[in-house]
């Protein structure tokens, strides 16, 4: 059984201000990065799940950190997940990447996601209101 | 059963080569079988005549060299000054009287034709840190390579980018705050770590070196009086004693000299960092003669193999994020951009946490009880944890003391982290074994031999394909499992990948790229670019007397050699226990 992904709400889409290092320009931090893929579980098992979502390429500090609350209630998103993941100077856009754990089988999640730079100062919008289904005991998700 | 072999713990007997000999019960041995390899006292002893070697043409480089003569001020030895501190340098680095037994060199652990790694195969297969002068006493990581180290800046931390940059060492420990060069302070530490040379007092150096045949060198550099010290009686005794022993009840300057004496001690041991540094900077070591060299130098074109491999590198893998090349990146584009640093580090000069499983067959975790002289290498155990840059801004045990509280806060965000290692010469190997990686044929289909090598802090990895493959499948193949016990029907570094040893920040830009098999080779191909040698032969790569290996797969290479990790008792409180606390995990 696959576990069900939707993202439920709509996510917030700012101006494009696709970051450009052509002509050897440094890499303009956008004013508000886009999401440009909205998150999505990636994978999960074992009570760890993996978030992913990518966005225009935020600029600034080498290293951003991936911040999703979560929760099993849509209007209590208790928990907080935090996972560095490194921007590419020469890359338009930046895939973040979360790691969730402690999560229970077969439990559906509800979660924001959002990004902030090394020094946790917002790189945009927080996405809307997602939600997965963690895979039962035992299995994986994508299956194997 | 390894026999006394090398050396004896107590005594400085151990200059000779082996002999037949009885078991001594002064030899340290607390490993199960396998930890260390049978083969482990020859190969300590080729090694010893491979660095006898290049210590031999050394002294003849040293014979060959102008006179120092002064000119200016401040005087600078006008042509030969840069050269007769290199080639200082390089004796310390290749002397093997630098250790309580007079049998270990700094290079034991970095010989050049392994790009200054371990040169051991069969060690780095097992154990993968290497014994000190006090056998057999080991360390708890690999060997890290010289080559380029030497452009690590002064640790610091970057306020702007949240982050720490520079220092030497995998977890940071030598930041170069006194000398203002990490890797000069780097070699202050091998002399008087106990797993190490093994020396009590810092000041065994300059007494060995008032000892050294090439001290006229040093003199001439330093002043005629710089090693004139007034040694008392018992200096041999104790610089032959291992560090750690009871005996010396925990005192770290057992050498009792006046202040004057101490003083100038400490100024020698000052030179000895700055003149191995000086060897470690020049060409002798950062040689920049790789493919890629020429390649930026627009004399050597790619292959279309090696060109695929790079854009990956630089694209789809991502790896030049951390592993910076000098250059632009794109994915799904063509990327146009010229190179704007023609000698590019491929480190960012940072650390990370890459999530790699505890590795069980490191030594360290088998040395909790005490050897001979009453010395406990490891008190912890398997609840020893090595948290890197974490333990390191906590002063915490197997690292050293951190000098600027000011960066102790930061310890809970760097647990974990271990430096960022440029990926020149990580596949540098001797030329008779041309590569890392098992299962190669050449064009003929004949296998290539391969020299087994370890990578990553712990050695966890046993070729660059099974690096990579680590980095694009970490989180797919991931299993709630510690090495040795993956689930039936996996296997193990190819679909099943153990839970890490430090699950806090754990860095998330890989783990799941999506390269195919033949990508993953590309990138392999690529790195195998960025070896030293290709314009001009690397110095003294050519000293090789051991074994190549052939066979197997590089996909699962050295898995017949796992071993299974015990039940994990928690974190030490030495080490998870210190504040500010490892979060927002448990570390298991």
């Amino acid at each position: 059984m696959f576990p069900k992904v939707t993202i439920a709400a709509t996510i917030l889409v700012a101006a494009a201000g696709i970051t450009s290092t052509s002509a050897g320009l440094l890499p303009k931090r956008p004013a508000r990065p886009a999401f440009r893929t909205p998150p999505a579980l990636e994978l999960a098992h074992h009570g760890i799940a993996v978030l992913r979502w990518s966005m225009d390429n935020p600029g600034g500090t080498d290293v951003h950190h991936g911040v999703v609350r979560f929760g099993d209630d849509p209007a209590r998103l208790t928990q907080v997940a935090r996972s560095p993941n490194r921007i590419n100077r020469g890359h338009a856009t930046t895939t973040f990447r979360v790691r969730l754990t402690g999560l229970r089988p077969g439990t559906t999640y509800y979660f924001r996601a959002a990004a902030v730079d090394g020094k946790g100062a917002p790189d945009g919008a927080e996405s809307g209101l997602g939600t997965f289904t963690m895979p039962g005991a035992g299995e994986r998700f994508p299956a194997r | 059963m390894r026999l006394a072999a090398a050396v004896c713990l107590l005594a400085a007997c151990s200059n000779d080569p082996p002999g037949q000999a009885t078991p001594d019960p002064t030899i340290y041995d607390p490993y199960p079988p396998n930890v260390l390899p049978p083969d482990l006292d020859a190969e300590i002893q080729r090694v010893r005549a491979e660095n006898a070697t290049i210590f031999e043409r050394t002294v003849a480089e040293w014979h060959a060299l102008p006179p120092l003569t002064p000119v200016g001020n401040p005087p600078v030895f006008q042509g030969s000054g840069y050269n007769s501190i290199r080639v200082l340098g390089t004796l310390m680095n290749f002397d093997e009287n630098m250790s309580i037994h007079k049998d270990r060199a700094c290079s034991f652990c970095h010989m050049p034709y392994a790009g200054f790694n371990g040169p051991i195969p069969s060690l780095n297969l097992t154990a993968v840190a290497y014994p000190g002068s006090a056998q057999y006493r080991l360390g708890k990581r690999i060997p890290q390579r010289y080559p380029y180290a030497t452009f690590f800046p002064v640790l610091a931390y970057n306020s702007d980018q949240g982050l720490f940059f520079g220092g030497n060492f995998w977890d940071g420990r030598s930041t170069g705050y006194i000398l203002q060069s990490p890797n000069a302070q780097q070699a202050q530490h091998p002399p008087v770590d106990p797993n190490e040379l093994g020396f009590a007092d810092t000041a065994c150096i300059a007494y060995r070196l008032s000892q050294a045949e090439y001290r006229p060198l040093f003199e001439g550099l330093f002043g005629p009086g710089s090693l004139a010290i007034a040694w008392p009686r018992d200096t041999e005794a104790i610089c032959a004693t291992p560090a750690g022993a009871a005996s010396f009840g925990g005192n770290t300057t057992p050498i009792e000299l006046s202040d004057d004496d101490r003083t100038k001690a400490n100024v020698v041991y000052q030179h000895w960092g700055q003149a191995i540094s000086l060897y470690q900077s020049s060409t002798h070591v950062n040689a920049f003669s790789s493919k890629f060299d020429a390649f930026l130098a627009g004399q050597y074109t790619l292959t279309p193999d090696e060109q695929a491999g790079y854009d990956l590198f630089r694209g789809k893998a991502n790896c030049n994020s951390c592993h910076l090349d000098g250059r632009g990146s794109a994915v799904g584009s063509t990327d146009t951009s010229a190179a704007a640093d023609v000698t590019p580090p491929f480190t960012c000069f940072g650390y990370a946490n890459l999530g790699l499983p505890l590795n069980p067959a490191v030594a360290i975790f088998y040395e909790s009880t005490p050897d001979a002289v009453g010395f406990t290498p490891n008190p912890d155990g398997f609840s020893f944890r090595d948290l890197g840059l974490g333990t390191f801004l906590r002063s915490g045990p197997g690292s050293a003391a951190n000098p600027n509280s000011d960066w102790t806060p930061f310890a809970p965000g760097a647990d974990g982290a271990m430096q960022v290692l440029t990926v020149r010469n990580v596949a540098l190997t001797p030329a008779a074994c041309p590569t890392t990686d098992a299962g190669r044929v050449d064009a003929q289909g004949a296998p290539v031999p391969y020299f087994q090598k370890a990578f990553f802090h712990n050695g966890y990895a046993k070729s660059l394909k099974q690096l990579v493959h680590f980095y694009n499948t970490r989180d797919l193949f991931a299993y709630p499992v510690t090495s040795g016990h993956c689930p039936t029907g996996t296997t193990e570094k190819v679909d099943c990948w153990p839970q890490p040893e430090v699950p806090n920040n754990i860095d998330m830009t890989f783990g799941n790229l999506g390269l195919t098999e033949r990508e993953e080779d590309l990138i392999v191909t690529f790195m195998e670019t960025l070896t030293d040698g290709f314009t001009t032969p690397f110095p003294n790569a050519d000293t090789f007397t051991g074994t190549c290996a052939t066979g197997g797969s590089a996909a699962t290479q050295g898995n017949d050699h796992l071993i299974a990790a015990p039940p994990l008792p928690p974190c030490a409180a030495d080490i998870c226990g210190v504040p500010p606390l490892p979060g927002p995990a448990t570390i298991p």
